[in-house]
């Protein structure tokens, strides 16, 4: 066997790339069968890239990449930790956003063919749809872990607020969208959004009394009634008349400043846990 | 004397529906671990809920690391220093357990990655769970599930730290682990422990509080209350008409908790759990009496 | 110890109908269900002494009222029942058999579109009405198909509770269904064809009448009232086989994939029947 062992001088200058190329490759060659060189070789390695390397693969195996959604709100503006935070809605998950496609198509093709039935659909339908995403967004009925949540410094109403917003972005363009195949009413197109936004403004402000899920369902048996008495008489767009969009914005607009002056009671836990 | 408790609840009282699920309750904690004993519906977890700022007591006085938590600045304050595991916690659909904790974190105010990572990767090796951190915590046993949310509760090395049932389906191997870690814990901070189990309390605390239908029936050392169980548990071949309770044990004696010990019976060492069922069933007596 | 390992494993049927019946009471309990049933009364009431002008549109009622909201509580009833098993780690019935007990349940707003459409059809025979093109038979069809509807609407709504996650799947569910009839019946505005009664015939509900605009005459739509029937029958149980195959493993589950096949094969021969009737539009 052979006796010829790598001196120190070859060690270091393998490791530091500057060996003879000849050389080098018949240290390889040694090390793999001489146990005693690889040990030495050991001492010259520098540790610290290696534990960096090591330490963005096991980071990289555990966190894992950050969702799509997150990289998209980091990209346009939000710290990484509101991003994550929002992502993590329950109403901004893939299959969330996969019912609310599918919805919206139902009920934009509904208004496109379905003629007076199809335009009640759609109008059923569109402003519910923030209503309920902002409903499913936060809150002990949606997060399991909403009262460890409580107990952190986060500020609640800043989170229930973000994450309404992410769900009001998501879902409103989805739902013009599909409002443009609404047959010759333009206006119907898009003053839909007045209900909507009113509607989203109630769901958040009675949420500092109730479970949102609650006062979503009350809120959509409500407009049930409405735009089902108006399609009754033959006029679904009458929920949509120019007195009633003037309610909606009061309404709206009350609802808000409730919120404001209510904002702290997010803080705790309500009187029905 | 005050500035030195962590805790300190004056008059505390909560109401669901008209009955009081914790009735005028005065206590101080400090540093160390103290034990919360008590039967179902005592308000042990409505007592934690509200020292960990969750609920708002109806009337009376909490004062938590000096400051009470009235403004939102002084609850973010205390909220920061304060580490909370309640009796069912939850967790959302498709977080793994790193991931989950890492998203506690990020709501405990851990902005940089790098950092939050790091702090992660701590507690979840200290609840042993350091191998199965990329596991989806719907795979996750029962037991396995208690230790995340354990976890989460400890980061940051909290100054106080409220645990509502931590050992619930933890297995006995892995319950020496937490009570380790807790005993590390309580070092430092101010434990509070609500839990059934008896053992853990006679482990690990100091002190005991003993809550049944929202009042306090017994706060002190652990061994004051082992003590008032002295000369009334015995050991017998037959269950004992006259005890209060009487239970086969595995040696085929039977052991009797009662009253007083008859004479001449064979003496057992009192456990915290006898001292426990004898102070309960003394207030079911009074009770029972007064009515 | 003993007598517990020395009891036997009841029957499956036993446990299908124990099952059955806890999952009817659950059903007849949900406020939704009891929402729907008022409903239905309160349009009983109204519509009393004005039957023979609304009879035509009326039909809808117990496809509405308990079809499309029992969709709702299929939703739920399936979703709650996986929440608590994964509370009981170890459920004696397995999912086939609680998802089998689901669908089962569903005959109770089955019941309920029955007892509806009978009173219906009742009242209607004492009332004078015009000398009718459909027949006696083909209008029993299409109040048969109110009552079909009434145990679909749940049965879809069982399947979408088993195969989605996120909340509000059963009002998504819920608007595919309204959706896809009146996507389906907008046809009635196009002139008869085969192609529009396939369009129309492929939703889970169809109108029969209709007018060319609120004052001329009434009409009645081409197409087969029966095969119709057959056909949602059909898709009645491809949603539970359907909702039965995400709980199965193993060969159980190859056979109620295979069913799931046939059945489809059948739906769309039903299907091709019910379009293949003359689609010229008769005058009621």
């Amino acid at each position: 066997m052979t006796t010829w062992h790598a001196d120190e001088a070859l060690l270091a200058d393998y490791v530091s790339g500057d060996a003879d190329p000849l050389l080098g490759a018949s240290l390889e060659q040694h090390l793999t069968h001489c146990a005693e060189c690889r040990a030495r070789i050991a001492v010259h390695v520098g540790t610290a890239p290696l534990e960096a390397v090591w330490a963005r693969i096991q980071d990289h195996a555990e966190a894992g990449r950050p969702a799509v959604l997150e990289r998209l709100l980091v990209r346009l503006g939000a710290s990484p930790p509101d991003a994550l935070l929002v992502a993590k809605a329950p109403s901004l998950r893939a299959s969330w956003l996969f019912g609310l496609a599918t919805t919206v198509a139902f009920a934009g093709f509904g208004a496109a063919w379905g003629g007076t039935h199809g335009l009640a659909l759609f109008l059923l339908v569109a402003p519910l749809v923030p209503v309920a995403g902002v409903a499913f967004a936060y809150g002990p009925d949606v997060d399991p872990a909403y009262e460890t949540g409580l107990a952190a410094p986060y500020p609640e109403a800043r989170l229930l607020l973000l994450r309404s917003a992410a769900v009001l972005v998501t879902s409103l363009p989805l739902t013009l969208l599909a409002g443009q195949l609404v047959p010759n009413l333009s206006w119907t197109a898009v003053s839909w959004l007045l209900p909507a936004l009113a509607f989203t403004a109630v769901v958040l402000a009675a949420s500092t009394w109730a479970r949102p899920v609650y006062v979503a369902v009350v809120l959509g048996v409500g407009w049930v009634v409405a735009v089902g008495a108006a399609s009754w008489a033959r006029d679904p767009a009458a929920v949509l008349a120019p007195a009633l969009l003037v309610t909606y914005v009061v309404l709206g607009a009350v609802a808000v400043l409730v919120l404001c002056l209510r904002i702290r009671r997010f803080d705790r836990l309500g009187s029905s846990s | 004397m005050t500035a030195a408790r962590t805790v300190s609840l004056t008059g505390v009282t909560k109401r669901y529906r008209g009955t009081p699920a914790l009735d005028s309750v005065d206590l101080a904690f400090g540093p160390g671990i103290t034990g919360l004993l008590g039967p179902n519906g005592a308000g042990k977890t409505t007592f934690l809920r509200i020292v960990a700022t969750v609920l708002a007591p109806d009337a009376g006085e909490v004062r938590l690391l000096g400051r009470i938590p009235d403004t939102p600045d002084r609850l973010a304050e205390v909220r920061r220093r304060l580490g909370y595991l309640p009796q069912e916690m939850g967790f959302p659909r498709g977080f793994t357990a790193f991931g989950f904790v890492d998203y506690m974190a990020v709501l405990k105010e851990w902005t940089a990655r790098a950092p939050r990572h790091d702090e992660v990767r701590r507690v979840l090796s200290l609840v042993d769970l350091g191998d199965l951190t990329t596991k989806r915590i719907s795979a996750l046993s029962g037991g396995q599930r208690r230790r995340v949310a354990l976890a989460q509760a400890l980061l940051g090395e909290p100054e106080l730290l409220l645990l509502d049932e931590p050992t619930t389906g933890v297995d006995p191997e892995q319950r020496v682990t937490l009570r380790q870690v807790l005993s590390r814990a309580g070092e430092r901070s101010t434990v509070l422990l609500s839990t059934h189990q008896t053992e853990d309390v006679a482990a690990l605390c100091d002190r005991v509080v003993v809550l049944d239908a929202g009042r306090v029936r017994f706060d002190g050392p652990v061994v004051d209350l082992v003590a008032t169980a002295a000369g009334r548990v015995w050991l017998a071949d037959a269950p004992d008409r006259a005890a209060r309770a009487s239970w086969r044990t595995g040696s085929g004696r039977h052991r009797n908790v009662g009253e007083a010990a008859p004479s001449g019976a064979e003496l057992a060492e009192p456990t915290l759990e006898d001292a426990y069922l004898l102070l309960l069933g003394d207030r079911a007596r009074t009770t029972a009496v007064a009515a | 110890m003993t007598a517990v390992a020395g009891r036997r494993a009841a029957p499956a049927e036993a446990t299908l109908r124990t099952l059955a019946w806890v999952e009817a009471r659950r059903w007849a309990r949900h406020p939704l269900f009891l929402l729907g049933c008022a409903l239905l009364i309160w349009g009983a009431v109204g519509i009393w002494n004005n039957l023979d002008a609304t009879f035509n549109e009326f039909r809808v009622a117990p496809a509405f009222c308990v079809g499309v909201l029992g969709a709702l509580v299929g939703c739920q009833l399936t979703r709650s029942m996986s929440r608590s098993t994964d509370a009981v780690a170890a459920a004696p019935a397995d999912g086939v058999l609680r998802t089998a007990a689901l669908c089962l349940a569903c005959l109770v707003p089955g019941a309920v579109g029955l007892l509806w459409v009978t009173w219906l059809y009742v009242a209607a025979m004492a009332m004078p009405t015009p000398q009718s093109a459909l027949s006696t038979a083909d209008q029993i069809a299409v109040l048969l198909s109110g009552v079909v509807a009434s145990v679909g609407g749940p049965l879809f709504g069982v399947m979408v509770g088993r195969w989605t996650r996120f909340p509000g799947a059963g009002l998504v569910g819920a608007v595919v269904l309204i959706g896809w009839t009146i996507l389906g019946n907008s046809s009635l505005i196009q002139p008869a064809s085969r192609l529009n009664d396939l369009v129309r015939l492929n939703a889970p509900y169809a109108f029969w009448t209709s007018s060319d605009n609120d004052h001329s005459h009434i009409w009645v739509a081409g197409g087969s009232p029966w095969w119709h029937l057959a056909y949602v029958v059909l898709l009645c149980g491809l949603a539970a086989t359907a909702a039965m195959v995400h709980e199965a493993v193993g060969a159980r589950r190859s056979r109620l994939w295979r069913i799931l096949a046939e059945l489809a094969g059948l739906a769309v021969v039903a299907l091709a029947l019910a379009v293949a009737a003359d689609p010229t539009r008769v005058p009621l």
